[in-house]
């Protein structure tokens, strides 16, 4: 408002505009500025016993003054384009999905009721001379007549692809402007942002709703991978929103219909309204699930239907394929491959130096495998899933096998495990290879002291150690009780300070002790025992000790706490590894996601083919559909629609092309997913401000609140998009330029009254 | 309880001593050997024997013997040196000593024990050694000559591990190549029984009676449920005397000493590996 008065006009003015003069420097201009100079120059000599800097300071101030008068008289004009009167159509898009039934936090009214009273009392208003065209969304967009016949009854929001579509097929007359009027609980689908932008059409988005919903627990996440080998732990990580200034405690529960395959207790701490947190569920036997999450609805909760999702698993049997290259015979080689062997899924490969001139070879497939100690080629070693490094010094390999392995890690996305040992890590002088920069620590320089030591010490997970799948080591007792009581390792490496962006799962405690009975003397700070850390697109872990056999050795046969944890481990890096060929498959609303990628033997993305997938609906039927490359990406995908709510199966079902060879077999490669029927409508009900800044910015338009609309006609008036026509809006009698001359001749009469020149 | 008053009194020091440094005080056992930055420790089994003088003990050497300690230590100091020497195992010239029922048996996963003939394990002993082979631990036989001798190992064991059916490892089994290729399984006398063009075979009055034929040496073993050896036993040969009698003769060292190193390095690296 401030800004309107000094300059005339709105910002949206001044922001499209070009200031320009209408008047001409003609001879009355000179005329004018030359008896204002003079003038000036007369005056000023009433004022030359002041000192130097006083006078300049007295010159100036008339200077500035007089330029201002000049100005004025050459007639300043703001040149800018308005809409044309009459030619134009602004739409409102109104959302009318379920939450807008919710609670607008504005007296007691519902948000569609606020959306429905702005539409009729300001923002028809602020069209001006534009027709306004009404419309609303939920999953689809419709055009509606009249505002009463607005209706919050949608089961989705899809704000971003209804934007998109009003912007890009409106062909009802020229649109200057969208103002969609929205809680911004958007759960639809993705859209590329220069989508919206390239249509130019301003986007003004006026949002509706309470930021917080007092009293409401929702579980707003639920991540769980799609796959899981059977008779394995499975990790689901869920994000919790919530609004509890007591610190309350929730039930968490994870069911397999009416089984209940997990519950614990999550403490909701006030200072922090989203809460991440892992539980560990077992996958159980082979066969296609729908599993559960349910938080545990507190007295209260305005919304409890967001306290329940819902995800697909598939369990089926998975092979990982694991080198192990160790340099010397010893026990934690031998009982992780015992460990190992315990799993069916799991076929170690073991590569073992026995002698300096000798080594040894299990596990292989051809007697050609490791024949020469490491993978002759990069395609060799990316047929395995993970790389487990034992106490083998960084000279066993040759510097393009160093960089094979590190990129065998990043571009790969296989798994990468250090061990500890004499000849490990620093001592082995990892410190200055490829892969140092990938592993989770930083490998300090050989010193003249071995970091690897012998001794007792107590093995602990962290706290976020203690929610990872890869501390869950079974057993009756809780999980900390479970590592509480395990035999003490027998060795350490210290592996120095973890990167940034690594994780500590496992610290080690002590250093001191006396073999047999057990006579420890505890003390010493915690020493990272097992880190990891995302690298590229795999993993990669340091351990810190080369004694987990202990963990067998020293237990009863029934114990299998030893195995669980390698089987974990292995399971846990190996399984991250990329496939050569992935499906993916998302519902969207009544729609599927079908994006399929295919990599060559060395991991290079396959674009030169063809790709078709069958797709059977939940009544059987089946049908074919060619997946087009997605522009500007190596993978091929195609949105399909599925009317009818259920579970879709999609399978590839031929590779076509110059790349087929190397594409592999269609194989049985599948994805499901679920259709229809959840209830997302109670979930993300709050405002979602960022969501419609973030539209408002992309697009050149405003987000508005809606208690204050009132400079929404002067941004429509001036919309970069539509028709318009060209004017000039005078300036001379602006405020701003009466108030600075009236500022400038005050300020120096008041000077010279206070030197005394006046 | 010698044990346990050790373990205090070491204990008791470090108190009295005050707080250590975690990485100044070498790893040690009870008997405070120092363990430092060792992987293998050679574990030699004592067991108690059945019988009298030339039975449960002899008179060798100028020394009485119980037969659980023949040829030790000197044999495992041997054969640690040789095996650091030779291959890429780490482990140490000192060799323990336990009883089955050790509470750290389970930190020596591989176990020897020699001339068995006249063995006889306690109920503990039985139980111990049971749940040592379920957890994955390794025991090597060795030394003992002929059928009662055999007779002896096989009532225990039978008990340790009852419905286990031995088996006689044939010469392409991978424990005779896991470093070297061993074509013939070596017969090895004790060091006084080896004479030049006779025989490699004991004198059977050496040994426990009926001796039957102790001609052909042979590894006799019990698989587990996976196939992996978890007991084996040298039968009708001394390995570890090549072992520890390498110094005494170079027609001895060449002649037996090097095979017992053969096959000794072949079942360490087996049981490292399996």
């Amino acid at each position: 408002m401030g800004f309107e008065w000094l300059f005339k006009y709105p910002r949206e003015a001044y922001a499209q505009g070009e200031l320009t003069f209408a008047g001409d420097f003609g001879v009355l201009w000179w005329g004018v500025a030359a008896v204002l100079l003079t003038l000036g120059v007369v005056f000023g000599r009433r004022v030359a016993r002041f000192s130097m800097l006083r006078r300049a300071t007295v010159y100036l101030l008339q200077l500035a003054a007089i330029a201002v008068l000049l100005t004025l008289i050459a007639e300043p004009v703001l040149e800018v384009t308005r809409l044309a009167p009459g030619a134009n159509t602004v739409a409102v898009l109104v959302d009318s999905s379920r939450s807008m039934a919710l609670p607008a936090g504005i007296d007691d009214e519902t948000r569609m009721a606020v959306a429905k009273r702005l539409i009729g009392d300001e923002i028809e208003a602020a069209s001006g001379g534009s027709r306004v065209a009404l419309f609303h969304f939920n999953h689809t967009l419709r055009q509606a007549n009249t505002v009463a016949e607005l209706q919050a009854e949608g089961k989705r929001s899809r704000l971003l692809e209804s934007l998109a579509d009003l912007a890009t097929h409106y062909d009802q007359g020229a649109l200057a402007a969208v103002i969609v009027v929205t809680d911004g609980a958007h759960n639809g689908g993705t859209i590329g942002w220069e989508t919206l932008t390239e249509t130019g059409i301003p986007v003004h988005s006026v949002g509706i709703g309470p930021a917080d919903i007092p009293g409401d627990v929702e579980l707003a996440e639920l991540v769980l991978p799609t796959r899981a080998s059977p008779h394995t732990q499975v990790s689901a990580r869920l994000v919790i929103r919530h609004s509890s200034p007591d610190g309350e405690q929730i039930r968490l529960r994870v069911l397999d219909g009416e089984s209940v395959l997990a519950a614990e207790s999550i403490t909701l701490d006030p200072s922090s309204p989203r809460v991440a947190t892992d539980i560990v569920f077992p996958g159980g036997g082979a066969g296609l699930k729908e599993i559960t999450v349910a938080l545990e609805a507190p007295p209260g909760d305005p919304l409890p239907g967001n306290n329940v999702q819902s995800a697909l698993l598939d369990v089926e049997r998975e092979r990982y394929r694991v080198l192990y290259l160790e340099g010397e015979p010893r026990w934690e080689f031998k009982f992780i491959r015992r460990a190992a062997a315990e799993d069916d899924d799991i076929e170690l490969v073991t590569w073992l130096r026995t002698t300096p001139r000798k080594t040894y070879r299990q596990g292989t497939s051809d007697p050609n495998e490791l024949a020469d100690g490491f993978p002759k080629s990069l395609e060799a070693l990316y047929r395995y899933d993970m790389v487990v490094l034992g106490s083998l010094p960084a000279t066993s390999l040759n510097d393009e096998q160093h960089d094979w392995l590190a990129r065998f890690v990043a571009e790969r996305g296989g798994g990468l495990l250090a061990m500890a040992g004499r000849h490990a890590l620093d001592n082995g002088g990892w410190d200055v290879k490829p892969l140092a920069q990938a592993l989770p620590v930083a490998i300090a320089r050989p010193g003249e002291h071995l970091s690897y030591r012998r001794g007792n010490y107590r093995v602990h997970p962290t706290d976020v150690g203690l929610r990872s799948v890869l501390t869950d080591i079974g057993g009756l007792e809780s999980r900390e009780g479970a590592w509480e009581t395990l035999p003490m390792l027998a060795d350490h490496q210290n592996l120095g300070t973890p990167k940034p962006g690594a994780t500590v799962i496992l610290e080690a405690f002590g250093g001191i002790g006396i073999r047999g009975a057990d006579v420890v003397v505890r003390g010493g700070s915690a020493k990272p025992l097992l880190v990891t850390q995302p690298y590229g697109y795999g993993r990669t872990a340091v351990l810190a000790t080369a004694s987990t056999w202990r963990w067998r050795m020293r237990t009863p046969p029934e114990d299998t706490r030893h195995s669980l944890f390698w089987r974990h481990l292995i399971r846990h890096f190996a399984g991250a590894a990329l496939p050569r060929r992935s499906l993916s498959l998302a519902a969207d609303g009544d729609a599927l996601d079908v994006r399929v990628a295919l990599k060559n033997p060395r991991f290079e993305p396959l674009t030169d083919t063809a790709v078709t997938v069958q797709v059977t609906a939940p009544d059987g039927e089946s049908f074919d559909v060619a997946l087009p490359r997605i522009a500007g990406e190596s993978a091929f995908g195609e949105t399909i629609p599925a009317a009818n709510p259920g579970i879709y199966r999609v399978e590839m079902a031929g590779i076509a092309g110059p790349a087929r060879s190397e594409g592999g077999r269609p194989g049985a490669l599948a994805a499901l997913a679920r259709v229809g029927e959840a209830n997302l409508e109670q979930f993300g009900a709050t405002l979602n401000e960022p969501l419609l800044q973030r539209v408002a910015q992309a697009t050149g338009g405003r987000y508005w609140r809606p208690d204050d609309l009132s400079e929404l006609a002067d941004a429509l008036a001036f919309s970069s998009a539509g028709i318009h026509e060209r004017q000039q809006l005078p300036l001379w009698n602006a405020p701003l330029l009466f108030l600075l001359l009236l500022f400038l001749k005050c300020t120096e009469w008041s000077l010279r009254r206070y030197w005394g020149g006046i | 309880m010698g044990m346990t008053v050790k373990g205090l009194l070491v204990a008791g020091t470090m108190i009295l001593a005050g707080p250590l440094p975690a990485q100044e005080v070498d790893y040690a056992d009870e008997d405070g050997i120092t363990m430092s930055d060792h992987e293998l420790w050679p574990t030699r089994i004592e067991y108690d024997s059945v019988g009298g003088q030339r039975q449960a003990y002899y008179f060798y050497d100028g020394r009485w013997w119980q037969r659980w300690e023949t040829d030790f230590p000197q044999a495992e100091q041997n054969f640690a040196k040789r095996l650091n020497e030779l291959t890429a195992v780490n482990v140490s010239r000192v060799p323990l000593r336990r009883r089955l029922t050790h509470p750290a048996l389970g930190d020596s996963p591989l176990i020897f024990m020699s001339d068995v003939g006249y063995m006889e394990l306690s109920k503990p002993e039985i139980d111990a050694l049971r749940t040592y082979l379920a957890n994955g631990g390794f025991l090597w036989v060795d030394d003992f000559w002929g059928d009662a001798e055999w007779a002896s190992l096989e009532r225990a064991m039978t008990q340790v591990l009852p419905g286990k059916r031995w088996i006689t490892l044939p010469i392409e089994h991978p424990i005779f190549h896991t470093v070297f290729d061993i074509e013939v399984m070596p017969q090895i006398p004790a060091r006084d029984f080896a004479r030049w063009g006779q025989g490699t075979t004991e004198p059977s009055f050496e040994h426990r009676r009926p001796t039957g034929n102790m001609r052909t040496p042979s590894i006799r073993a019990y698989t587990d449920d996976d196939g992996r050896l978890m007991v084996i036993a040298t039968h009708n040969t001394d390995i570890a005397d090549g072992w520890e009698r390498e110094s005494y003769g170079e027609w001895y060292f060449e002649n037996f000493s090097t095979k017992s190193y053969r096959v000794g390095i072949n079942v360490i690296v087996y049981a490292l590996s399996h």
